[in-house]
């Protein structure tokens, strides 16, 4: 397979992760919008690491790519956990303490 | 059709179905679960791209924590009046057409671009064929060569170890990765003690007005609470008076961080969001 075919998928998988953070109310839906986001980005890095220069080290900022992801997560999981302490809820939109 | 081409064409269709239906799924345990396919899906992309590591990395790390934190966050945060979190109609045609914008310019991008000429120009000794890992073949650590074997490699460029072939093919040791591993460490440990500092109990005041923190968690958790139809809040029966709860608080030597004056606002919030419970 070529690059160009890879990089498709990539790309689709970003939009996909864009179209989820944008519509999605849900405070985790909001986050696997960002994990698909992130997983485009990992898997352009791997795929430029297999057919460029590039060498090993795209797979290594691909390894650093899925560690920020996985911490990433964790800490936003604890964001939502707060967030529905407060406001009952996890709709995003009902966090607009700040506008009132 | 190689096998190759035939295993890419079912690891991208099922990874962009995934995605896609991540997107357009709105019941968040399916969408949980959808984002288990495109995810695994891409895992076995990167076995195609001869990262063994990375792939089984993703696997773990994705498959085994990320979604299964999700999953917890899900049912961490299930309680209560369910409401149907579904998108405004506006929103959704904009946030796609955007999407589709984006879609259309990187692939424009893609096919303007001459990846061949890049692969070749950047690899003058790429071997017939192109099946042998690339990574393996500049990196003369062990298993040099061998196809699909990215442990070595990865391993001694994260320990500051990154031999590889100049132009001429002598070896010459170029910098690792022995720092930005040490600071992502160091990161983790920080995300750890932040994550459970912000997940942690809260210490609650008797009658407060922030009822809904009480115990710290969710709202399964809490004591009976009465709905007092003259203030138009719920309250806790057994509760104290705020000064008694206060000064109880004060003289134990506790802090009273999430304690702030009664505003409409937020009464208004837990009134409509606490619809349903019994009082």
């Amino acid at each position: 397979m070529t690059l160009g075919a890879y990089l498709t998928v990539a790309a689709v998988l970003f939009a996909a992760g864009l179209t989820c953070m944008m519509t999605k109310r849900h405070a985790l839906g909001v986050l696997m919008g960002v994990e698909l986001v992130l997983n485009s980005a990992c898997l352009n890095l791997v795929a430029f690491a297999r057919y460029t220069a590039l060498g090993i080290d795209g797979q290594i900022f691909a390894l650093f790519v899925i560690v920020i992801a996985a911490a990433e997560a964790a800490v936003a999981l604890a964001i939502a956990l707060n967030y529905y302490n407060n406001f009952l809820t996890v709709d995003v939109d009902r966090g607009d303490e700040l506008k009132r | 059709m190689t096998v190759l081409q035939f295993l890419f064409g079912v690891f991208a269709t099922t990874t962009c179905l995934g995605a896609i239906m991540v997107a357009v799924t709105q019941n968040i345990v399916r969408m949980a679960f959808w984002l288990m396919v495109s995810v695994a899906s891409a895992s076995g992309l990167f076995f195609l791209l001869h990262a063994d590591f990375l792939a089984a990395a993703q696997l773990l790390v994705y498959l085994g924590g990320t979604v299964v934190i999700l999953v917890f966050g899900v049912m961490l945060t299930a309680g209560g009046r369910r409401q149907p979190l579904t998108p405004k109609g506006g929103e959704t045609i904009l946030a796609v057409s955007l999407a589709l914008a984006l879609v259309a310019l990187l692939m424009f991008t893609v096919g303007s671009v001459d990846w061949e000429r890049l692969q070749t120009a950047s690899q003058p000794t790429m071997p017939e064929g192109g099946l042998v890992a690339t990574t393996s073949d500049r990196s003369p650590v062990a298993g040099a060569g061998r196809l699909g074997d990215t442990g070595h490699a990865l391993g001694s460029a994260m320990i500051g170890f990154r031999p590889r072939f100049d132009g001429e093919g002598r070896l010459e040791l170029g910098t690792g990765y022995l720092l930005p591993f040490e600071i992502i460490s160091v990161h983790l440990l920080v995300v750890l003690i932040g994550a459970a500092y912000l997940a942690r109990a809260k210490r609650q005041i008797p009658g407060g007005p922030n009822v809904g923190r009480t115990n710290g968690g969710s709202p399964m958790t809490r004591g009976p609470l009465a709905w007092d139809p003259d203030s138009a809040q719920y309250n806790d029966p057994s509760a104290q008076s705020v000064e008694q709860a206060l000064a109880g608080n004060l003289a134990s030597g506790g802090g009273f961080s999430a304690f702030s004056p009664e505003e409409p606002t937020s009464i208004e919030t837990r009134q409509t969001a606490g619809e349903g419970r019994p009082a």
